[in-house]
């Protein structure tokens, strides 16, 4: 029982995983191409779980349509609020980050003003729970993994095959030699800023009908989010998958053992570990 | 902070306006209780002056160009100590403010020995996990702490027989606390050890380049900073009589980082002018406490931008402008006066770097 | 003539980009040594291994007969080596003033604790600090310009600036990585007399990395080449243009310079 008990938290693990590499991977990107740590990214998760009620509860459009209106929605306002804020402080990460902060502060209370503290629920996408032998999936998870997957799998060809996505990476691997290969990295800032945005957005609106959306709903997966960056090296996409997937184990299967503080006070030490000694991350370069 | 703040181009005048503005604001401290009898302003008056101790520790590690997002965390780690030492032990005021201080100097040595090399991003991000690690700490030690209960009860500041039971009295002792640390921020900030503060926040390569250590620079900073938010916690302990671990986590490092970055990273009055204006916020906007914090979040976007300097630096900005429009006339002969300065320094050119006569061995 | 600074066998790799290829040269107390190469020689790769910017990947740097290879750059400032950047380098936001004032904290010994008690120990400090970023001023001619955000300054005065930096530490060793870039050719002229006057006064030594040929050959008492990373020649000006490996490197873009 013990064993099966294991093998369903891994299961969950994985998927929780999934999204902790949504989160990820536009926190990454937004650091890869700016070098700014983005304090604001948890609450772009927020806005795309109350994009996501607005779409799909108020609006009574089909979820997937629902999805991708967050998505377009928050790529845009991500990249208008790097051309507006940000600008002014590229290549001056600390005051980068104070911005940041400041942004999130904003969008949280605003929200907060908006739309008041309490959790709103969503109706469920699908319904019902999926067996494999002792395994037992509920079947709105399984659907937010597997669009989780959609999105990652969309992602990684954009990244890999579209120009726009090879001067992405060009960029977040050296800016100056991509500039002296004839990319605009200028355009680099706002799109990378808002496909990061985006990234969350849809992170925030996957995870809207398994749990409720409040204001406040950002700030875990924001830590997730920087955990898993500093576990897997920052700027670095294949260190995020890496450390989503260990990260989404260790939180489920840390869950039946430990109890649930020590297991949070754990990941804390394991980040400041891994920041004092091999502060690239796991799969980062050793180039500091 | 930023790498932008290497200090200002501070003719005499505007430093001076800095210095009258610094005082200004003490004597606005002191005078506040005065104005009425309401223990409203008291209260305000005591909160002034303990933002203004995190913050000027805060603003000293922000000279030194870091951003710290675990100061809160100091200042509970300070409280905490304070207050078990009271209640378990009985220990005398002054024995918990020094235990307090050498506790957070020692854990900011060594998180700044393990730390400080790293790259300002890295630094920044070690400082916010150490936050939420030590409010995890609290929650979870409650054999220590009282948990999430937090410690209640903690007596008034007992000083050599002294009892400062009344809220005047502890208001004495929180202001005696803020001047002194303005006055020790002040100092630092003017001597030598100051510039290399600067040097280090502007260009820390070039700073290493001539001859200043810029790990060692930083460390100074963050053990003071860090210390000092320390020594005011255990004042702040006292003055609550309750403290509980959620009260120092991310959020009261972001309200100290907005008092800093208002009032200004480069003036040693800027933090006593962020306290100044920032902790009656809350109190004015009462009812809307997410309208206080949206006002912080616009200080944070608007103020880098628009006021790098912050307020500090802005009167003094403003001061020398006014200073030039009133003084109509003089003002008017001062730049030929330098003028005649630089011609007689293009003389020196002249006769220093090209000799007429000799021309340039370097032609063959 | 003792020797100064002596480098032995140094190399240096990035990835597998060998920037540095044991390469040894030495300075004399006194002496004028010049550096040269085409772009990506290696040269500032040496200078910064020589001032502690980076670390070399094997050899040895000894200056003074002491090995400071390794030592952080603020220390071998300290010990009395200072080096300017390729690229402008200066305290941009501060005024010329506080430059200088910065470099020259150096050699003035400050107690912290006496600073934190009274301002007495720190206010001779400044007054010792201020006499002598104003003589410095007045020697590279920017005395007018001290109250001045250095950013603000004209690039010839910056440049101008960044030498004014690193002799406010008082080095027995100044390292310049391409100070007349840039300059237009009276300003050349200008800092080559400036230099030497330096040199004179204060019994300098000089590593001197310039693309400049004539400013080398007019300053240098020798003349260090490099190409990929490896030394080909290490002669005095005159004898350097008939080395055929220096004109085998420089064929071409800087072969005019030699005529
Ligand atoms: N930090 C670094 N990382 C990787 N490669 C580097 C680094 N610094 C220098 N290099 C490489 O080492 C080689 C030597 O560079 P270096 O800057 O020393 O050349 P240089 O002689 O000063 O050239 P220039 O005349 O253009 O200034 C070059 O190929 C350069 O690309
Ligand atoms: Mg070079």
């Amino acid at each position: 029982m013990a064993g099966s008990l294991a093998a369903q938290s891994l299961v969950s693990g994985l998927l929780v995983g999934m999204l902790y590499l949504l989160m990820a991977l536009g926190f990454s990107l937004v650091f890869g191409v700016m070098k700014v740590v983005n304090f604001a990214h948890g609450e772009f998760y927020m806005l795309g779980g109350f994009g996501l009620y607005l779409c799909f509860a108020w609006l009574e459009l089909p979820f997937a349509v629902s999805v991708a209106l967050v998505f377009g929605a928050a790529v845009v306002v991500g990249a208008a609020l790097e051309h507006a804020v940000l600008r002014p402080f590229r290549g001056d990460p600390l005051n980068g980050m104070v911005v940041t902060i400041g942004l999130a502060l904003v969008l949280q209370n605003g929200a907060l003003w908006i739309f008041g503290p309490n959790p709103l629920s969503l109706p469920s996408v699908v319904s019902g729970a999926w067996r494999l032998g002792p395994l037992v999936v509920a079947a709105s998870r399984l659907y937010a993994a597997a669009f989780s997957l959609v999105v990652l799998a969309g992602f990684f060809c954009f990244l890999r095959y579209s120009a726009a996505g090879r001067a992405l990476r060009a960029v977040v691997e050296d800016e100056e030699i991509a500039r002296l290969q004839g990319i605009r990295a200028g355009l680099a800032y706002p799109w990378g800023f808002g496909l990061g945005t985006g990234l969350a957005a849809i992170a925030g609106a996957l995870m809207a009908p398994l749990f409720s959306v409040s204001p406040f709903v950002g700030d875990t997966p924001l830590l997730k989010a920087f955990i898993v960056v500093i576990l897997g090296g920052f700027g670095s996409l294949p260190g995020a998958v890496l450390g989503s997937l260990i990260l989404g184990v260790t939180d489920s299967v840390a869950g039946i053992y430990l109890s649930a503080s020590v297991a949070d006070i754990l990941q804390f030490v394991m980040v400041i570990l891994v920041l004092i000694f091999r502060p690239t991350g796991l799969l980062g370069g050793s180039d500091i | 902070m930023s790498n932008g703040v290497g200090s200002r181009p501070a003719p005499g005048r505007a430093r001076q306006v800095g210095r009258v503005l610094g005082v200004v604001a003490l004597v606005v401290l002191a005078a506040l209780p005065g104005l009425s009898s309401n223990s409203f302003y008291l209260h305000l008056a005591i909160l002034i002056c303990l933002n203004t101790i995190f913050a000027c520790g805060l603003g000293l590690i922000a000279r030194a160009g870091q951003l710290s997002l675990c100061h809160g965390a100091f200042v509970g780690v300070g409280a905490y100590a304070g207050a078990v030492l009271g209640l378990k032990l009985a220990a005398p005021f002054w024995f918990e403010v020094a235990a307090a201080t050498l506790l957070c100097a020692a854990l900011a040595a060594l998180l700044g020995r393990a730390i400080l090399g790293l790259r300002g991003v890295y630094f920044t991000l070690v400082t916010f996990a150490f936050g939420e690690a030590v409010r995890l700490l609290l929650l979870d030690w409650s054999w220590f702490s009282g948990g999430a209960n937090g410690l209640a009860g903690i007596g008034p500041v007992r000083l050599g027989g002294f009892v400062f039971a009344s809220r005047f009295s502890f208001y004495l002792v929180a202001l005696l606390g803020a001047a002194g640390i303005v006055l020790l921020l002040r100092t630092l900030l003017r001597s030598p050890v100051g510039r290399a503060f600067g040097a280090v926040a502007e260009n820390a390569a070039l700073a290493e380049g001539v001859g200043i250590s810029a790990r060692r620079v930083r460390m100074l900073a963050f053990v003071l900073g860090s210390a000092s938010a320390g020594a005011g916690g255990v004042l702040l302990a006292h003055y609550l009589g309750y403290i509980s671990p959620e009260a120092f986590g991310f959020p009261l490092s972001v309200t100290l980082i907005t008092m800093v970055v208002l009032g200004g990273r480069t003036s040693w009055a800027g933090p006593l002018l962020g306290a100044l204006f920032l902790t009656p916020l809350p109190e004015l906007l009462r009812r809307t406490e997410e309208l206080q914090h949206i006002l912080h979040g616009l200080i944070l976007i608007l103020i880098p931008r628009l006021l790098p300097q912050g307020l500090a630096g802005a009167v003094g900005a403003a001061a020398a402008i006014a200073n030039k429009a009133l003084a109509g006339g003089p003002a008017e002969k001062k730049p030929t006066a330098q003028q005649d300065a630089c011609s007689a320094c293009r003389g020196v050119e002249k006769t220093a770097l090209a000799p007429p006569a000799k021309r340039s061995p370097a032609i063959e | 003539m003792g020797t100064l600074l002596e480098v032995r066998r140094v190399s240096r790799f990035f990835g597998g980009l060998a920037a540095l290829a044991e390469v040894s040269l030495s300075v004399g107390e006194g002496e004028v040594v010049g550096l040269i190469g085409p772009n990506g020689a290696g040269k500032t790769t040496a200078l910064s291994i020589i001032s502690g910017f980076l670390r070399p990947s094997a050899g040895s740097v000894r200056y003074c007969d002491r090995e400071i290879a390794g030592l952080p750059a603020w220390q071998i400032t300290r010990l009395g080596v200072a080096r300017t950047f390729q690229a402008t380098t200066v305290f941009a936001g501060a005024t010329v003033f506080d430059n200088l004032a910065r470099a020259a904290l150096v050699r003035a010994s400050y107690p912290l604790f006496g600073q934190l008690v009274g301002s007495h120990a720190s206010r001779a400090v400044e007054k010792t600090v201020r006499a002598k970023v104003e003589a410095l001023a007045e020697e590279f001619a920017l005395s007018c310009w001290l109250s001045r955000p250095a950013g603000s300054l004209s690039y010839g005065h910056q440049k101008r600036l960044g030498v004014a930096l690193a002799l406010a530490t008082e080095p027995q060793l100044l390292l310049l990585d391409e100070p007349v870039a840039g300059l237009n050719p009276q300003e050349c002229t200008e800092f080559a007399t400036l230099l030497k006057r330096l040199q004179q006064n204060r019994s300098l030594s000089l590593l001197l990395v310039e693309h400049h040929i004539q400013f080398v050959t007019g300053l240098c008492q020798r003349v260090v080449a490099l190409d990929h990373g490896r030394k080909i020649a290490d002669a005095p000006p005159a004898e350097l243009v008939s080395n055929p490996a220096v004109v085998e490197a420089y064929l071409g873009s800087e072969d005019d310079d030699f005529a």
